[in-house]
């Protein structure tokens, strides 16, 4: 027991002494952890910011011009999977409405980065603000129903936004070109630069999020995510917290879509599609529901397999038969493989890659404790 | 307890904490839960409500907590707290008020620790001193509540139920699926609290022998009415137990 754990009991009353089954004593002494679980937790994360940090070196200096490329696409994805995350794995909500705002974020971007009066990294903040709303309005309509028809109402928001947003460009076929963003006379202008950037917004999302959840506001989506009745029962208002994961997961999926602006530089209407949508549901299950390395890792997989793929299958060489489908069809491979990851996942591990980790890692920290008694 | 500024009250004296007025409880399919139930509820008092399964006695429990509302039930009639009329109120505005509902199921969340569930709960004050406690929970802080006992899970219940400062608890079928020596346990530390902090209980029971042991007023309930109602000691549990419950002697 972590002084954590312990800390949220009370003093007990030394009333009733004379009632045996009511302890009126203080906390249990004498309770010995072996290794806290909170020494774990933090364990890990520091665990996480390395990684972290050394994917952020490598991204940065040590990576191919091709390698960067597929960096900002995993980064721009990993925020979007880490807000898909809080609506689904923290509040326990399915939506299939991230391509819809993702692409609220990428329209708005586009169209203001031009503007005099929103220098960067105003844009951003203005998509976040924008997809905060659009979330909000789904939210009060979509959170009156729950689980497959929560899901149905998010899929008439896809379709809504995939229409408005295909009038919207209208016959400007190229789309809309975001500017280059600079700070002062810092030019966000090549693929490292942006990276570097992407990478600043990821570490701000994950401490902005892992601070939300390690408190009450966390404690409250856990509840509810097990439980609605029990959630109320405690206290807890599901409706409001809802309704916020709601609206802040739809903000930083918003974030996703402005970055993807300028990653992609040029914003059409064609890759929010309600593909994109279950790519970034399969990123959130892949990795593991409830946890952001979970998002990261699943967006990491997600954008990188297919081109795993590519690279294996041209490898295989040879132009007829199998080994030319392969390479004909790797996209297509890919799309099967996820599928396949997706079915393994629910069948034998629910809680994704990560929750392999964790077994993983409970089985070092067993053989290191075993080590330390021997 | 940051509320109970009451004193165990003489029930004799003090006004009713709860009181409901020909409450009528009637489900979509036209099932009637509730019919005409009026029943008042002073400080510092506990009330058996028996009666068998589908006599009403649930219902009674959510339609005071808000809950028969919240789900398009109809209810009619009158719900007061302190006082004040409350019967529209959703269930987030009766916990507000203090009502404080433990349910048969549905109470606690397998998934997270014990200390999860007592954060949840308790807020900022963590200093407060607990007016119930129990030994098992304490020991069991870093445990998920899915690997607990059924008495454990009540326990565990019970206690976030305290810690949130109840004025009025509501507890569904507490020894369901118990051992006798836990049912006596939990009967014991509800007794207590009562006592201790004057907060006044309506415990759903079925085992009339156990709810008797604590209660002040005794109400059985047979077909969404109350068709029996007396002090603890002017009833017999095992006559209302074979006139009502259908237990034969």
């Amino acid at each position: 027991m972590s002084d954590d754990d312990r800390s949220v009991l009370a003093r007990p009353v030394d009333a009733a002494e004379d009632q045996p089954p009511i302890t009126a004593r203080a906390v249990t002494a004498g309770i010995t952890p072996r290794r806290s679980r909170l020494d774990q937790a933090d364990l890990k994360r520091w665990l996480g910011t390395v990684v972290f940090v050394v994917a952020a070196v490598y991204i940065l200096f040590g990576a191919s011009a091709f390698n960067q490329y597929q960096a900002s696409l995993v980064l721009v994805f990993a925020v979007a999977a880490l807000g898909q995350d809080w609506l689904m794995g923290r509040a326990g909500q399915i939506s299939l409405g991230a391509a819809a705002f993702m692409a609220g974020g990428a329209f708005i971007t586009a169209r203001i980065s031009t503007e005099s009066w929103a220098p960067f990294p105003l844009p951003i903040i203005i998509s976040a603000v924008f997809g905060c709303v659009l979330g909000l309005i789904v939210g009060l309509t979509g959170l009156r129903f729950r689980g497959l028809y929560l899901a149905l109402s998010t899929l008439a928001l896809q379709f809504i936004v995939a229409f408005a947003a295909e009038r919207y460009q209208g016959k400007n076929e190229a789309g809309f070109v975001a500017a280059v963003p600079h700070l002062g006379g810092f030019k966000f202008a090549t693929v490292q630069r942006l990276n570097l950037m992407f990478l600043i917004v990821l570490a701000l999302v994950l401490l902005g999020l892992g601070g939300i959840y390690r408190r009450a506001p966390g404690r409250a989506w856990a509840a509810i995510r097990q439980d609605e009745v029990a959630a109320a029962v405690a206290g807890v208002d599901v409706v409001k917290w809802k309704l916020l994961a709601f609206v802040g997961s739809s903000g930083v999926i918003a974030v996703a879509g402005s970055l993807y602006a300028y990653q992609a530089s040029t914003v059409t209407y064609i890759p929010f599609s309600i593909s994109l949508a279950v790519s970034i549901l399969v990123m959130v299950f892949i990795g593991g529901l409830g946890s952001m390395t979970g998002a990261i890792i699943g967006a990491v997989i997600v954008e990188l397999l297919p081109d795993w793929l590519q690279s294996i299958t041209n490898g295989l060489g040879g132009s007829s038969g199998l080994s030319a489908w392969l390479q004909t069809n790797h996209a297509e491979l890919a799309l099967a493989i996820y599928g396949l990851a997706l079915l393994l996942v629910l069948i034998f591990e629910r809680d994704g890659i990560v929750g392999l980790l964790n077994r993983l890692f409970n089985l070092v920290i067993r053989l290191a404790g075993r080590k330390e008694r021997a | 307890m940051s509320q109970p500024a009451t004193t165990p009250a003489d029930p004799k004296v003090s006004e009713p904490l709860l009181r409901t007025a020909g409450l009528n409880v009637t489900y979509a399919n036209g099932a009637v839960g509730l019919d005409d139930v009026s029943l008042s509820l002073p400080e510092g008092t506990i009330a058996a409500v028996l009666g068998r399964n589908g006599a009403g006695k649930t219902s009674l429990l959510r339609a005071i907590a808000g809950f028969l509302r919240s789900e398009h039930v109809t209810v009619r009639g009158e719900v007061e707290l302190a006082g004040r009329r409350v019967t529209a109120a959703s269930p987030m505005k009766m916990h507000r008020l203090g009502v404080v509902f433990v349910p048969e199921r549905e109470k606690v969340f397998p998934g997270l620790k014990v200390s999860d569930h007592l954060r949840l709960v308790s807020s900022d004050k963590t200093d407060q001193p607990a007016a119930l406690s129990f030994d098992s929970i304490e020991r069991r802080l870093t445990s998920r509540a899915g690997m607990l006992s059924g008495g454990e899970r009540q326990m565990l219940a019970l206690t976030m139920a305290v810690r949130q400062s109840p004025r009025l608890l509501l507890v569904d079928e507490l020894s369901l699926g118990l051992a006798p020596v836990i049912v006596k346990e939990l009967m014991t530390a509800l007794r207590s609290l009562t006592d201790s902090t004057g907060v006044p209980i309506v415990l759903v029971e079925q085992d009339a022998a156990a709810a008797l042991q604590i209660a002040d007023r005794v109400f059985v309930m047979d077909r969404g009415q109350i068709v029996w109602q007396g002090g603890s000691a002017e009833t017999d549990a095992g006559e209302i137990s074979a006139r009502y419950l259908g237990v034969t002697r």
